[in-house]
């Protein structure tokens, strides 16, 4: 919304088929202008640092939400969350675990790094849209979040 | 008389003189002053001459100072008035006084008058001296002149005397020389005494005729001799000492000795000694007069022997005894046993008449009651109360009686203290009494056996022994005790007996009787001894009996006790022991011998230690001594040799027998053998140690095959659901963008792929759950059961959207549990319930509980379409069911989830069915379980 190029939505998936019925959700609901996708954990941490190929990227141009899978190559997304939320840059950016874990481990250990939602992905692709959709439109339109100098 | 005096005072119209000075104070003080002062002057006069005619009554004149003093006082009192008349005009008075010292004057005047010739004739003092001094030296020459006509005399009167004397000595003694030698011959040659005489050598020097009937030695045998021949050798030290006090001049004491004759007999003489003096006085040698007393002297020693014995018993009498004079009552003696019962001592007696002495007041305190005993001559008291020095009171028996000792009368009074015999009375009484009882309670007979009269007399204990009723004298013939006595014993008793009277001696016996009273066998034991009588014969037999037959069989008891120890730790199979409380070993049973093949001789006190292992010996003494000094039981392990010489392993116990005070009596050991039982731990030991490994490896295998079934499980939750979600994704995006191209056929079979992959992800969820059940620990805590339903019910809402459904929800108690399992249960049952009444067109669901506390069943009914009771068993399993799915949805994991809850609280689950009437289904949870 400040500038046309800033990214509202990071989407972490490494599932390529995952991957498309997300963004086929989100599209669906109108909210596709500015997502920026990536396939694993080393690249969400390099687009989120700007580090890298990123490296020309500002880190003030946060998203306004991180839509994060756990199981993911190279970092895993528990990792990838611990560093979000451990980095006063950073931490104030939403995440939101997108999995299909419903292992009660993974919810509690995301929870206790910082977590802001929690969404187990549904077999049924209803279900799942509905579910892309809502937290898409409350991250991005309904939630205000701080305006923070860093 | 008053008027007179009235008139003589009245100043009868005169003015008083001081009119005449005019009133003038100067004039008037100096005639007044100097009146007063010539009438103290006068008056003083007279006082000073009366104390001088007083004291010095030799003085003549005595007249004339008489007067004069009247007159001067009379002169004084004429100026007193002369004052008086200054202020009264007594003229008359004044006038009168003056009469009177004229009056005074007069004779005075004339005497005065009369005496100056012979006044004048008095010699003065220094004449008077004068003639002292030379009558002084009169008086001394005189005195000195005295003197020397005395000294004169003395001497004269002295020199007569001596004269005299010694005139006097020579004449008497001449005489008295002459009279003496005949005299002495007279006395001394015919004496029966020996009278010699000796120098201070001891040689003889004179030797009578009495000497020589005395001593058998003649004057020509003796004089020039040592006297010493007719000394005793023991007695020569007695001649030498009197022989030396004579030397020193001093007196020596007539003396008793013994001197031997010519014929070597011992005499008993009486000596007296005095010296022999020369003409200077000088003692120059002895006299010795000795008189033969042997004859006498028996019989004075028997008197003096009686004396003896009569003062002895009189000083250890144990009867106080006073001696007093009859006449005066005065206390002449009294022995010190008076004197220890009294307390008072010797002097508070003596010389004091008899009620003098306070402690006597009650019976002869006046010389009434005296002169009473006096006349009656014998006076008894008894039980007669006396005070002591001390205050106590004791009681005497008090008897006096009236003797003659030569002439005199004299009163003895014997005063004996009952108080100890009393005392001594009522010991006996009770010592009397102390040995009846212990006769009594010893339970020893007395008996007597006149061995003349063949009678035998018993005590009451005897009567009892036998059980026969007491004679009334105690004489039983000797046919009672003869027959009592069993017949085989009988022999050998009177062979005994016989033998004691014959040697007249003790003997001691042991015999069984029957007794009378019920016939039993007692065992008696005897002791006597036998009495002669006055001829020496043997009459009486004294004896006792003890009927020990108790103690005989508490001794048997004890034999067979100790038998029966020994055959029982001879028969256990323990090694036994026991020592001595210094650990000395003095007892092993056979088996011990047996063991180790050992002799008693090699075992005891110490020995042990040679079938022990020299390497465990010294643990074994260092234990064995600390029980010892601490008295603490002892416990330990260790090998023995046996008699092939292999060890075997003992478990050794020693327990300390104590006495009341705790002190160790004995230690009592035994020897268990462990090697067996030694064995059989080693290979428990080694069994168990096999069996942790396998647990161990096991458990490791367990947690590994765990960790696989978690990533499994792991990778079945992500990996297993993303093509499921693929396939159910894309065929939706399928038919949303391709729905127009596809023919009716085509959509359905989208719709049945749609199907398949969501009732996979179901069924793989419930898997998950199912194996998650399995892994997950219990977190057990209080459960409100009517709140976890009713959170179920209202979860499973969705379920019963559009339906009508009766829920009846009974008592529903309190349970411990997993609260998050224990919902799982109720969703699963209540979820089924909704489930299966789907056909229903009034479903009632029923929860409740039923059954006691402790054997709980909650339970789930519900009215629908049930099942057949024959297919129950498969019930529970995983992915069972027993409806078509096109009937009732559902995985058929449902049931297996809710067993495996139950069960892994440990609690159980039942279903009661009927096809087409509904299932009930019963759970409980564990025994301790509230529920």
């Amino acid at each position: 919304m400040n500038s046309p190029h800033v990214v509202e939505i990071l989407l972490v998936e490494d599932n390529p088929q995952d991957l498309e019925l997300a963004l086929r959700a989100l599209r669906k609901a109108n909210l596709t202008n500015r997502i920026h996708t990536v396939r694993d954990g080393a690249e969400a941490l390099d687009f989120i640092f700007c580090e890298g190929e990123h490296a020309g990227r500002k880190i003030e141009d946060r998203p306004k939400v991180i839509l994060l899978d756990l199981k993911l190559p190279k970092v895993d997304g528990l990792e990838v969350l611990k560093r979000i939320k451990s980095d006063p840059r950073t931490k104030m950016i939403p995440v939101v675990v997108l999995t299909s874990s419903k292992e009660q481990n993974d919810v509690v250990e995301s929870y206790q790094l910082g977590v802001n939602s929690y969404i187990v992905k549904p077999v049924n692709f209803e279900s799942f849209v509905a579910a892309v959709q809502q937290l898409g439109m409350y991250w991005l339109l309904l939630n205000q979040p701080p305006k923070l100098e860093v | 008389m008053h008027e007179f005096f009235r008139w003589l005072f009245s100043p009868e119209g005169f003015m008083p003189h001081g009119h005449c000075y005019l009133w003038t104070p100067g004039i008037l003080r100096l005639h007044v002053l100097s009146d007063a002062l010539i009438a103290l002057s006068y008056y003083s006069i007279p006082i000073t001459l009366a104390w001088f005619v007083r004291k010095r009554r030799d003085v003549d004149f005595r007249a004339i100072f008489v007067c004069f003093a009247v007159f001067i006082l009379a002169c004084g009192t004429t100026h007193l008035l002369e004052i008086w008349n200054v202020w009264h005009a007594s003229y008359w008075l004044s006038g009168g006084m003056k009469a009177v010292t004229a009056a005074a004057s007069l004779p005075t005047a004339y005497l005065l008058t009369r005496l100056l010739p012979r006044a004048l004739a008095l010699p003065s003092p220094s004449a008077l001296q004068r003639v002292n001094e030379s009558l002084h030296e009169e008086i001394a020459a005189r005195r000195v002149a005295e003197e020397r006509l005395q000294e004169a005399n003395a001497l004269l009167e002295q020199r007569v005397a001596e004269r005299t004397a010694e005139l006097v000595r020579q004449i008497s003694e001449r005489e008295r020389s002459d009279l003496t030698a005949a005299r002495l011959a007279a006395i001394v040659e015919p004496s029966s005494d020996s009278i010699v005489s000796k120098d201070l050598h001891s040689v003889v020097m004179s030797w009578n005729a009495g000497a020589e009937r005395m001593f058998g030695y003649t004057a020509g045998e003796m004089v020039g001799q040592s006297i010493t021949r007719i000394i005793p050798p023991e007695r020569l030290g007695e001649e030498e000492m009197i022989l030396a006090r004579i030397a020193r001049g001093e007196s020596v004491e007539p003396f008793e000795t013994q001197r031997v004759r010519k014929d070597g007999t011992l005499i008993e003489v009486s000596v007296t000694v005095s010296p022999v003096k020369d003409a200077a006085g000088h003692v120059v040698g002895a006299s010795k007069m000795a008189r033969d007393i042997t004859a006498q002297k028996g019989g004075e020693e028997a008197r003096r022997a009686s004396e003896l014995r009569y003062r002895r018993l009189f000083e250890t009498s144990n009867d106080g005894i006073l001696i007093l004079d009859a006449e005066t009552g005065m206390v002449v003696d009294l022995n010190p046993f008076l004197i220890s019962i009294l307390g008072f001592s010797h002097e508070q007696f003596l010389g004091k008449a008899i009620w003098e002495l306070g402690f006597f007041k009650d019976i002869v305190a006046n010389e009434h009651n005296f002169a009473e005993l006096r006349e009656k001559e014998y006076l008894r008291y008894e039980n007669l109360p006396l005070e002591t020095f001390d205050g106590h009171r004791i009681e005497v028996e008090f008897i006096s009686n009236v003797y003659l000792v030569n002439d005199t009368k004299v009163i003895q009074c014997n005063i004996r203290d009952l108080t100890a015999r009393r005392t001594a009375e009522q010991a006996l009484r009770e010592s009397e009494a102390r040995m009846r009882l212990a006769t009594e309670a010893s339970a020893v007979g007395i008996w007597e056996w006149n061995v003349i009269s063949d009678q035998i007399r018993w005590d009451e204990q005897m009567f009892r022994i036998h059980g026969l009723a007491p004679t009334p004298d105690g004489f039983i013939p000797y046919a009672v005790w003869s027959g009592a006595v069993l017949p085989e014993d009988l022999p050998e008793q009177e062979r005994i007996l016989r033998e004691s009277v014959h040697r007249l001696g003790h003997s001691a016996r042991e015999f069984r009787i029957r007794r009378a009273t019920d016939g039993e066998c007692r065992h008696i034991q005897a002791v006597e001894t036998v009495r002669t009588n006055a001829a020496g014969e043997a009459e009486w037999v004294v004896g006792t009996n003890l009927d020990v037959t108790d103690r005989k069989r508490a001794e048997e008891a004890l034999r067979d006790s100790e038998e029966q120890f020994r055959t029982m730790v001879d028969a256990i199979s323990q090694l036994a022991w026991m020592a001595h409380p210094d650990g000395f070993i003095h007892w092993y049973n056979q088996r011990w011998f047996d063991y180790t093949g050992t002799t008693p001789e090699q075992m005891e006190g110490w020995g042990w230690q040679r079938v022990h292992d020299p390497e465990m010996l010294p643990k074994v003494l260092e234990g064995w001594k600390a029980s010892i000094a601490t008295g603490e039981p002892f416990e330990m392990n260790f090998p023995l040799r046996g008699a092939d010489g292999t060890y075997r392993w003992f478990l050794t116990r020693a327990f300390p027998v104590k006495d009341a005070a705790g002190r160790v009596l004995r230690w009592c050991g035994t020897n268990t053998d462990i090697s067996r039982m030694r064995d059989a731990e080693e290979e428990i030991h080694q069994l168990n140690a096999e069996l942790e490994r396998r647990v161990t490896e096991r458990t490791a295998q367990l947690e590994a095959a765990n960790k696989e079934l978690e990533a499994f499980s792991y990778s079945v939750s992500h990996d297993l659901r993303a093509p499921l979600r693929a396939v159910d994704g894309f065929s939706q995006a399928l038919l949303e963008d391709y729905a127009a191209q596809l023919p009716e056929e085509g959509r359905r079979y989208l719709g049945t792929i749609r199907q398949g992959a969501q009732k996979m992800g179901a069924l793989i969820d419930d898997l998950l759950a199912f194996s998650r059940l399995s892994r997950l620990p219990l977190k057990k805590r209080q459960v409100d059961t009517a709140r976890l339903v009713h959170e179920s019910i209202e979860e499973l809402a969705p379920q019963r959207a559009g339906r009508q459904i009766e829920i009846r929800i009974g008592d529903l108690p309190a349970c411990h549990g997993d609260p998050a399992l224990l919902k799982q249960v109720w969703i699963n049952l209540l979820s089924n319930a909704f489930k299966y009444t789907g056909k229903r067109e009034a479903a009632v669901v029923e929860i409740g509980c039923i059954g006691e506390r402790g054997a709980r069943e909650f339970f789930v009914r519900d009215n629908g379409t049930g099942f057949d009771m024959r297919y129950a068993g498969k019930l529970f399993g995983v992915f069972q069911r027993l409806h078509r799915a096109e009937d009732y949805e559902g995985t058929g994991v449902g049931l297996a989830i809710v067993q495996r809850v139950i069960h892994r609280h440990g609690g159980a689950i039942r279903v009661d069915a009927e096809l087409d009437r509904g299932a009930t289904f019963y759970f409980t949870l564990a025994v301790d379980n509230p529920v």
